[in-house]
């Protein structure tokens, strides 16, 4: 009995550690799970593992998203002019092997 | 050798030889600074990063600085992109993903925008270092599985993660757009979560402190 508690507390946790990402918790679930984490190892992985599929793993998601009509109808001559002035600006150290130097 | 470059990135016409190359032989090509090389690579992908920046920024400009901030990252980085990890576009999709993201927690925390981030909940020690797009791949996720898992979610847990990560939308502002109880999106958020780790996850690892081998949890349906 004792057992299923803790397994659904910690269920209870596991779903905190996600919605942690976001604006969504509660005062209450805020603080719980801030305590949890500093005990808890498995959440603290499970934590990062959401922010990694976050932070990078939607990346590829995002490469396979068909192009948005902003994206269609963007005039991409003022970002290629700046870039080319970073390159430019940073010199040496932009340019350290090759051509740019 | 600065006219030489504005005169190669400038142009909208590339040799018939740089047009013809894989993303992955301009890659290489960019090892030797091949400007050229830059420039097909700007014109092929430019689109894609400027349509994810401003999915997530909302803003012309703001996106228009991403892009020119990823491909000179790839133009600086070249040796960042290891082909044995995957294709060259995926990495660069990432490099402008990880960099509109960073942009906009940044201008969040400027007041740009208002939402709650992770720093408010006292995380960033839990979280710390996650934002190197390099050291990304190949820990404990295999990141490169979530495509196709992402297609297997619900819609509704498609939708969901689609208008948290790329509209920039808080889970509140996700439940009145989609006229949904916030339980309910707060379920879809984690649930599809939840499933693109237990598909990404590597059944057996290398630990990055230690070096011991460690059992990570086995996938399991959800």
């Amino acid at each position: 009995m004792e057992r299923v508690r803790k397994q659904n507390d910690h269920k209870r946790f596991e779903r905190l550690c996600a919605l942690a990402l976001t604006d969504s918790l509660s005062i209450k679930e805020r603080r719980d799970i801030e305590l949890h984490l500093q005990g808890c190892e498995t959440c603290q992985a499970r934590i990062q593992d959401y922010s990694q599929i976050g932070e990078a793993g939607m990346g590829l998601v995002a490469g396979s998203l068909a192009l948005t009509e902003a994206a269609k109808h963007w005039d991409d001559q003022k970002a290629r002019e700046k870039l080319e002035s970073s390159i430019l600006d940073n010199g040496p150290g932009g340019a350290s092997k090759g051509k740019l130097d | 050798m600065q006219a030489e470059l504005q005169g190669s990135l400038c142009a909208v016409q590339q040799t018939p030889r740089v047009c013809e190359q894989s993303d992955e032989t301009l890659m290489e090509l960019l090892r030797t600074q091949d400007s050229q090389a830059l420039d097909a690579l700007f014109s092929r992908y430019a689109r894609l990063v400027y349509g994810i920046a401003f999915s997530i920024l909302h803003d012309s400009g703001e996106a228009e600085e991403v892009v020119q901030e990823s491909f000179f990252y790839v133009f600086r980085k070249p040796f960042a992109f290891e082909p044995s990890k995957g294709r060259a576009r995926v990495w660069i999709v990432q490099v402008a993903y990880s960099r509109a993201r960073d942009r906009k927690a940044h201008l969040t925390r400027r007041g740009f925008y208002v939402r709650a981030d992770i720093e408010s909940l006292g995380l960033e020690d839990t979280l710390a270092g996650k934002n190197d797009v390099e050291n990304e791949i190949g820990a404990r996720l295999d990141l490169r599985k979530l495509q196709g898992a992402f297609d297997d979610l619900s819609s509704a847990q498609q939708e969901t993660l689609k208008l948290y990560y790329f509209e920039g939308m808080g889970l509140r502002e996700i439940s009145q757009r989609l006229s949904e109880p916030l339980g309910n999106v707060r379920h879809h958020f984690y649930r599809g979560l939840e499933r693109l780790r237990k598909n990404a996850l590597v059944e057996r690892l290398q630990s990055h402190s230690n070096g011991k081998s460690t059992k990570a949890e086995r996938p399991q349906e959800i």
